[in-house]
């Protein structure tokens, strides 16, 4: 799995983060090292499709949120992989 | 950073840097993650790609369908060689054989413009012919050519055309090197035309997408 836009979406699932905190949130959860150009390529395209938003900042550091519409395609995103990962199994036990 | 386009940069430029002085170290894949980045965003989109695309291929078609119902004009000519004659007796010659009445007689002979006799007067007709004579002068060389949507009239009147300026002068002063040739579709080039229809698509398409993108952001 390693999606940038999933990836990113999936770390803003518990809160809110900036940039950094991302890149060092997903290499724990994941085990994938997202590079920062790779990182705001994907978070310019989350904003734009409103899936994501900036919040307020105090300092040059700005941490992004989940919209409601990022959350829901956050979570159609899951249950189709959901069933991928159920299918698979099934048909590895069919073996 | 500035690889990458300036409208992102005012929007991203500074929280980008601000990740980048948070990172411990920049190694040279995190530069060949920024580069790459910055080169797929200089890239245009898949719907920008699409709408090139898509606004190519209609100009293609207009351009070949408006190309298909343009007639073939056919173009014949005939070499002729004139070595003993100085610039203005040649030209004395082509201008008697592009006279009024020869003209005419060619017009009436040959049935031209058969459409529009019916509804043009006769000194228009008698321009269009005149207009579709080619005559081009290259040392002691005569080329004279005529342009027709009928391939068998163009030859004649070549013919026609080239005999009556061996007439004009003294017997063997004006000879024929090349009787007239066979008649060769010169208009229009279809091939090009489709092609300009093409880039003209493209270019609008590319137009189009700019403007969809600059009202997509001010709305934004």
């Amino acid at each position: 799995m390693n999606d940038p836009n999933l990836l990113i979406l999936t770390s803003l699932a518990d809160g809110d983060k900036h940039g950094y905190a991302m890149m060092e949130d997903i290499q724990v959860f994941s085990g994938v090292s997202l590079g920062p150009g790779t990182l705001y390529g994907a978070i310019t395209r989350l904003e734009e499709r409103g899936w994501i938003r900036p919040t307020k900042s105090t300092d040059r550091r700005q941490p992004y949120t989940l919209t409601a519409a990022g959350k829901r395609h956050l979570s159609e995103q899951l249950e189709s992989l959901n069933r991928f990962v159920a299918q698979g199994r099934l048909r590895l036990e069919q073996t | 950073m500035r690889l990458y386009p300036s409208a992102w940069r005012d929007r991203y430029g500074e929280e980008f840097k601000a990740t980048l002085d948070d990172m411990p170290a920049i190694s040279a894949a995190t530069v060949w993650d920024i580069f790459k980045e910055a080169l797929l965003m200089r890239t245009p989109r898949a719907a920008t790609m699409k709408l090139i695309l898509i606004f190519g291929l209609a100009g293609l078609l207009i351009a070949f369908g408006v190309s298909s119902r343009i007639a073939d004009q056919y173009l014949s000519e005939s070499l002729l060689q004139a070595s003993s004659l100085d610039r203005p007796t040649l030209d004395q010659s082509i201008g008697q054989i592009l006279g009024r009445q020869n003209l005419v007689n060619l017009i009436e002979k040959h049935g031209l413009f058969a459409p529009e006799r019916c509804c043009l007067p006769l000194e228009d007709l008698v321009e269009m012919t005149k207009k579709n004579v080619r005559v081009t002068l290259k040392d002691s060389n005569i080329a004279v050519g005529f342009k027709s949507t009928d391939p068998l009239i163009a030859q004649r009147v070549t013919s026609d055309l080239a005999t009556m300026l061996t007439a004009a002068q003294t017997p063997g002063q004006i000879t024929i090197l090349d009787n007239a040739s066979a008649p060769m579709a010169f208009y229009p080039n279809r091939l090009n035309l489709s092609l300009t229809g093409l880039l003209a698509g493209m270019l609008i398409g590319g137009a189009w997408a700019l403007v969809k993108a600059r009202k997509t952001k001010l709305a934004g």
